[in-house]
């Protein structure tokens, strides 16, 4: 099944009883590209995140337009969450500066976090626009 | 189950609980206390020991995974038969260049953190003998330390590197001692 | 008493007892193993205040392997223990619960699966009651009593000159309100007991413990046996920080109480959770603080008014609370100071000993008014702070006049000689999104009171022994748990005796062996411990120089004792080896042993004012903090950390290093890292992933300057310094955050989201 309908909520996956997760598939497809994570917590080192996101996109050349892009977020909601809408702003247009701050705007709308333990709700959606400043930058180096 | 692996350079069969968690087997039944118990749940590395030469934590490791499989504990580091990895040759009280430079560079305080430090640096070394600040920050992070602050830790890493500090090979066995770990 | 030419001491050896720390052969408590040992596992109360109704083990008692569980009844003596009269605590709670967490009853097994399934079958009804937490709400007049003397622990003052005069007389004022939170010790190895009785009716315990004739005279009352048929043994310890103080107590007696039921050796070993939830934190602080200056930076009055939030147990809150008033007004001479401290219960876990003791909380605000002062003056912080620091000959708050070793001013000298330019964007050019970063610088001064004070007699009894092989045996009744005090000693007697290191040996410590000699605490083990195996090395060395004389056939005036040899000082050829002047001493009937004492001069003070003389030296320091801050992400990197402390004389730089590094960072958790969450009175992060201690990755920059200024109260001149380093690098580091970001933060630990949050708010009103 899609990884996407795996994760059901927290510490809850499809998995029926008696079943075990066998193998994990990635399509070669998906192995062009560039991508990128960032993760950060209250340490440097043994970190358990507070917020972390990945990014992966396909594009022709430097300086192209995003062919394709995915970007998912963890510890924003119950479950690993893909930001669709974020991958629509981006999907086929070239990242520009005014374009990015509106999509580093959305990333932050479109996650759905809770204070915990961990750390507060606000800091979870301020934080997140640096990680995915700093991801999406890393996965555009040539 | 009948659990056969190598421990220390030795062939060792036993009969054990296969969910034994691997820190027990060898402080409760083994007798080898050099591995310590910190928080029980893989966070602070304290009951660090070498899987096939790589650092885990053995207390999140079943007794069965050690099946056929080498393992080395702080007390391995100075075996009656010299090096860690069970090369003939050596005296028992000689200490590895990790051992020695975690003494010399003041790395040691109260010592708890010490076996698992110094193991997670020798799993570095050994497929890494030159390695950069960063390389040692990265393999130490798991074990925490509340006393020495860590500088003194990264230099004698750096110091038993410069000496040659991967010890005994790479667990080949053999009859001369190589490295110039002496 | 300062010979001319030190061999020994001064020297950065390796720790004595460090070959068996690095190859695993040193036994900590739980590496021990004793025929026929049990394992004892507490109940624990799950809400944090209620009426205990009760306690019913019958279920537990069922489970294969379960041998017994004990509860308050099972205590032979009044089943209480506690730092200071009146000792308010139980070692097994039965008739309320003041704590998450508190111990309710031991359950013993043969294995500690079976202990640990026991303990959970053990079946409490506890009416609850509303938890009392917070400071506020427990000073309230008609809040509920956790206590029934109610719920103020401990309150004194300070009252030094006057300060309504003193800020009549300012030009300029601050004040502010500063916080700090509760700190865990998070000490690697969990606090670990194991009770041995013996056949002779004596019990011995073998402890991870820093204060093993504290736990002698508890286990002793507790079971209503003579001191003198309790042993109490340190084994090795894996740190403790103040941290194994009370519940090294509380459970050698649970253990010892078992272990004498059950005529078994009982061993209990916490796990990680319920060290960090059963055993104490440091106080949590309010601060209320106000200073005083003229427009020239000299200080007038200072007046402080601190609550510390000492959880549900007295503990060592009275000590901290003396502690906390005394430092409060920091290293400098201010001629009005009026400082009132009061300590609080409430129903959280209780707080006690923790390495700084209340300095480092004091420090944090004090140090935070100072550079608050030095803004409005626009004057050099470090400048404000060498103009007003203590100089030899000038009173500290407490009136205390010291003529010598009162080395701040050279501390802070060293600093400026080494501080350098301030970082700044343009030293790091190329540095990627550099208008990401904001730089900042930020100091400290601290003062650290060496040895008990006000605390209490202040002894240590040591033992030297010389056999006939020419070999000494050193015996101390202070701890070694990871500071280096063995090697410590070890110097000094190696230095007075002319021994070499390989000669000396320094024993575990155990209660019967020496002197009692209170806790190994307020880095009083150099100072104090030290002087006591000098006194005692002394001692054997004149029976070795009579001896040497008489062999020489000359005065002991022309002899020297050094590398193992008695040696005539005009012509060291002419030597003859101390293990033959050793043999010939005892064959002579020179003693060959020793049992010296050091008592520092008591504390003489008035109680309501704390005017007086109160410690035997102070430690001074200055530290120096450069960061530089992700406008981003809140992250904090510290690009440099200077740190100076006036100690005396080093007895061991490498040994002096490690404090001042492993100190640092401690100073740093509680300043950016580190918070024990409550919610409701219950921990939240009671594990080392939520409970943030630094790792290998968090470490600082750290580097040590040491500054000689001898103290006459210590062996060669030395202080202590386990403890100063915490205060400096929190209120440095309180201090640099604050110049790289413009905010004030009042609020330890500031953590990564605070100073987010805080930019934030900057960026919107700025716009606005």
């Amino acid at each position: 099944m899609p990884a996407e309908e795996f994760f059901l909520g927290p510490k809850a996956t499809a998995l029926r009883p008696c079943e075990i997760l066998e193998s994990i598939l990635i399509p070669s497809c998906r192995l062009k590209g560039r991508s990128a994570f960032r993760m950060i917590g209250k340490r440097n080192g043994q970190v358990i995140s507070q917020v972390n996101i990945a990014v992966w996109i396909r594009r022709a050349g430097s300086g192209d337009a995003l062919e394709e892009i995915r970007v998912a977020a963890g510890s924003v909601a119950p479950i690993p969450l893909r930001l669709k809408k974020v991958e629509e702003m981006l999907r086929g247009r070239v990242p520009d500066g005014p374009l990015l701050d509106a999509v580093r705007r959305a990333v932050q709308e479109e996650i759905r976090p809770i204070s915990d333990v961990r750390t507060s709700e606000e800091y979870r959606r301020s934080v997140i626009a640096a990680l995915f400043r700093d991801a999406l930058a890393e996965a555009l180096e040539d | 189950m009948l659990l056969e692996f190598e421990l220390n350079g030795k062939p060792t069969r036993i009969e054990v609980e296969p969910t034994l968690r691997t820190l027990d087997l060898l402080r409760e039944v083994l007798g080898l206390t050099g591995t310590k118990e910190g928080c029980g749940r893989g966070e602070c590395g304290a009951c660090t020991i070498l899987l096939d030469g790589e650092a885990v934590n053995s207390c999140l490791l079943y007794a069965a995974k050690l099946q056929g499989r080498k393992v080395t504990t702080i007390e391995g580091l100075t075996t009656e038969d010299g090096t860690a990895d069970g090369a003939e040759g050596g005296d028992p009280n000689e200490l590895h260049p990790l051992q020695e430079a975690f003494l010399s560079e003041g790395a040691v305080q109260c010592g708890f953190c010490t076996p698992g430090m110094i193991l997670s640096a020798k799993s570095l070394l050994d497929r890494n003998p030159d390695p950069d600040v960063q390389a040692i920050e990265e393999a130490l992070s798991g074990n925490l330390c509340r006393c020495t602050g860590y500088g003194k830790i990264v230099r004698a890493v750096q110091k038993a590197a410069r000496r040659g500090g991967s010890g005994g090979g790479s667990g080949t066995g053999g009859s001369v001692r190589s490295g110039s770990s002496g | 008493m300062i010979p001319e030419k030190l061999r020994v001491v001064g020297r950065g050896i390796p720790k004595v007892d460090g070959p068996e720390l690095v190859t695993g052969r040193a036994k900590f408590t739980g590496d021990l193993k004793f025929p026929g040992m049990l394992y004892g596992v507490a109940r624990r109360a799950e809400i944090p205040a209620g009426r205990i109704r009760s306690i019913d083990g019958s279920e537990a008692l069922r489970i294969p392997g379960v041998k017994a569980m004990l509860t308050a009844e099972d205590m032979p003596g009044p089943n209480i223990i506690g730092i200071f009269p009146p000792f308010d605590q139980p070692v097994l709670a039965s008739r309320e619960v003041r704590y998450e967490g508190e111990s309710l009853a031991l359950v013993v097994a043969d294995s500690r699966e079976a202990a640990k399934r026991g303990a959970a079958a053990v079946r409490v009804e506890i009416d609850p009651w509303e938890p009392v937490l917070e400071i506020d709400a427990a000073l309230k007049p008609d809040s509920r009593k956790i206590h029934p003397g109610g719920n103020i622990t401990f309150s004194k003052k300070l009252i030094k000159g006057d300060v309504e005069e003193g800020f009549a007389e300012a030009e300029v004022v601050v004040e502010n309100t500063y916080c700090t939170s509760f700190q865990e010790h998070a000490y690697l190895e969990p606090e670990t007991v194991a009770a041995v009785p013996g056949g002779d009716g004596r019990v011995t315990v073998y402890a991870s413990c820093q204060s093993p004739f504290h736990i002698r005279g508890h286990i002793a009352a507790n079971l209503n046996l003579p001191a003198s048929r309790v042993k109490v043994v340190q084994a090795y310890t894996g740190g403790s920080f103040g941290g194994k103080d009370d519940v090294a107590t509380e459970i050698g007696c649970l253990a010892a109480a078992a272990a004498v039921k059950l005529h078994a050796p009982v061993m209990i070993a916490h796990e990680r959770g319920e060290s960090i939830i059963g055993s104490n934190l440091r106080h949590a602080a309010r601060i209320h603080y106000r200073t005083g200056s003229l427009k020239d930076g000299t200080l007038l009055a200072r007046e402080a008014r601190i609550y510390l939030d000492g959880g549900a147990y007295a503990s060592e809150s009275p000590f901290v609370t003396m502690k906390a008033l005394i430092h409060a007004a920091g290293p400098y001479n201010v001629p009005n100071v009026l400082v009132e401290c009061t300590a609080v219960y409430t129903n959280k876990t209780y707080c006690g000993a923790f390495r700084g003791f209340g300095v480092p909380q004091v420090t944090f605000a004090s140090e935070s008014q100072l550079d608050e002062l030095a803004g409005k003056l626009n004057m050099d912080p470090l400048q404000l702070r060498r103009s007003n620091g203590l100089r030899a000959g000038q009173a500290t708050a407490t009136g205390q006049i010291f003529e010598r070793s009162v080395g701040l001013l050279q501390t802070i000298d060293r600093i400026a000689e080494h501080r350098g330019k301030a970082p700044a964007a343009a030293a790091f050019p190329r540095a990627a999104g550099q208008k990401r970063w904001l730089y900042g610088r930020g100091c400290a001064c601290l003062l650290q009171g060496i040895s008990n004070g006000a605390e209490g007699i202040d002894v240590v009894g040591a033992s030297v022994q010389v056999s006939q092989d020419g070999s000494a045996l050193v015996g101390v009744g202070l701890t070694d748990m990871g500071q280096g005090s063995r090697t410590v000693f070890a110097q000094i007697a190696a230095e007075v005796l002319g021994l070499t290191l390989d000669r000396i040996t320094v024993r575990q410590v155990d209660t019967d062996s020496v002197h009692d000699s209170g806790p190994t605490v307020a880095s009083r083990s150099t100072t104090v411990g030290g002087m006591a195996v000098y006194k005692a090395a002394v001692e054997v060395k004149t029976s070795l120089l009579k001896m040497a004389s008489l062999m020489f056939k000359c005065g002991e005036d022309r002899l020297r004792l050094e590398e193992n040899f008695a040696v005539l000082t005009d012509n060291p050829e002419t030597r003859i080896p101390l293990k033959e002047v050793a043999t010939a001493a005892y064959w002579t009937g020179f003693p060959l042993m020793h049992l010296a004492f050091s008592r520092a001069p008591d504390a003489k003070f008035d109680h309501e004012t704390h005017q007086g003389d109160i410690y035997i030296a102070y430690n001074f320091g200055t530290h120096l903090m450069d960061v530089r801050i992700d406008r981003l992400t809140g992250r904090v990197e510290v690009l440099r950390h200077l740190a100076a402390h006036d100690i005396g004389r080093a007895i061991n730089p490498v040994g002096v290093e490690g404090q001042v590094e492993g100190g640092a960072l401690m100073g740093f958790g509680l300043a950016h890292l580190e918070r024990i969450e409550h919610e409701g009175g219950r921990i939240q992060n009671a594990n080392f992933a939520d409970y943030a201690l630094p790792s290998i990755k968090d470490r600082l920059p750290t580097e040590t300057i040491i500054v000689e200024d001898p103290n006459p109260t210590g062996p060669f001149g030395a202080k202590g310094i386990g403890e100063p380093p915490v205060a400096g690098t929190a209120a440095a580091f309180a201090n640099a955050v604050a110049a790289a970001t413009g905010v004030r933060f009042t609020r330890l630990p500031i953590r990564r989201e605070d100073i987010l949050a805080a930019l934030e708010a900057q960026q919107a009103n700025n716009s606005s």
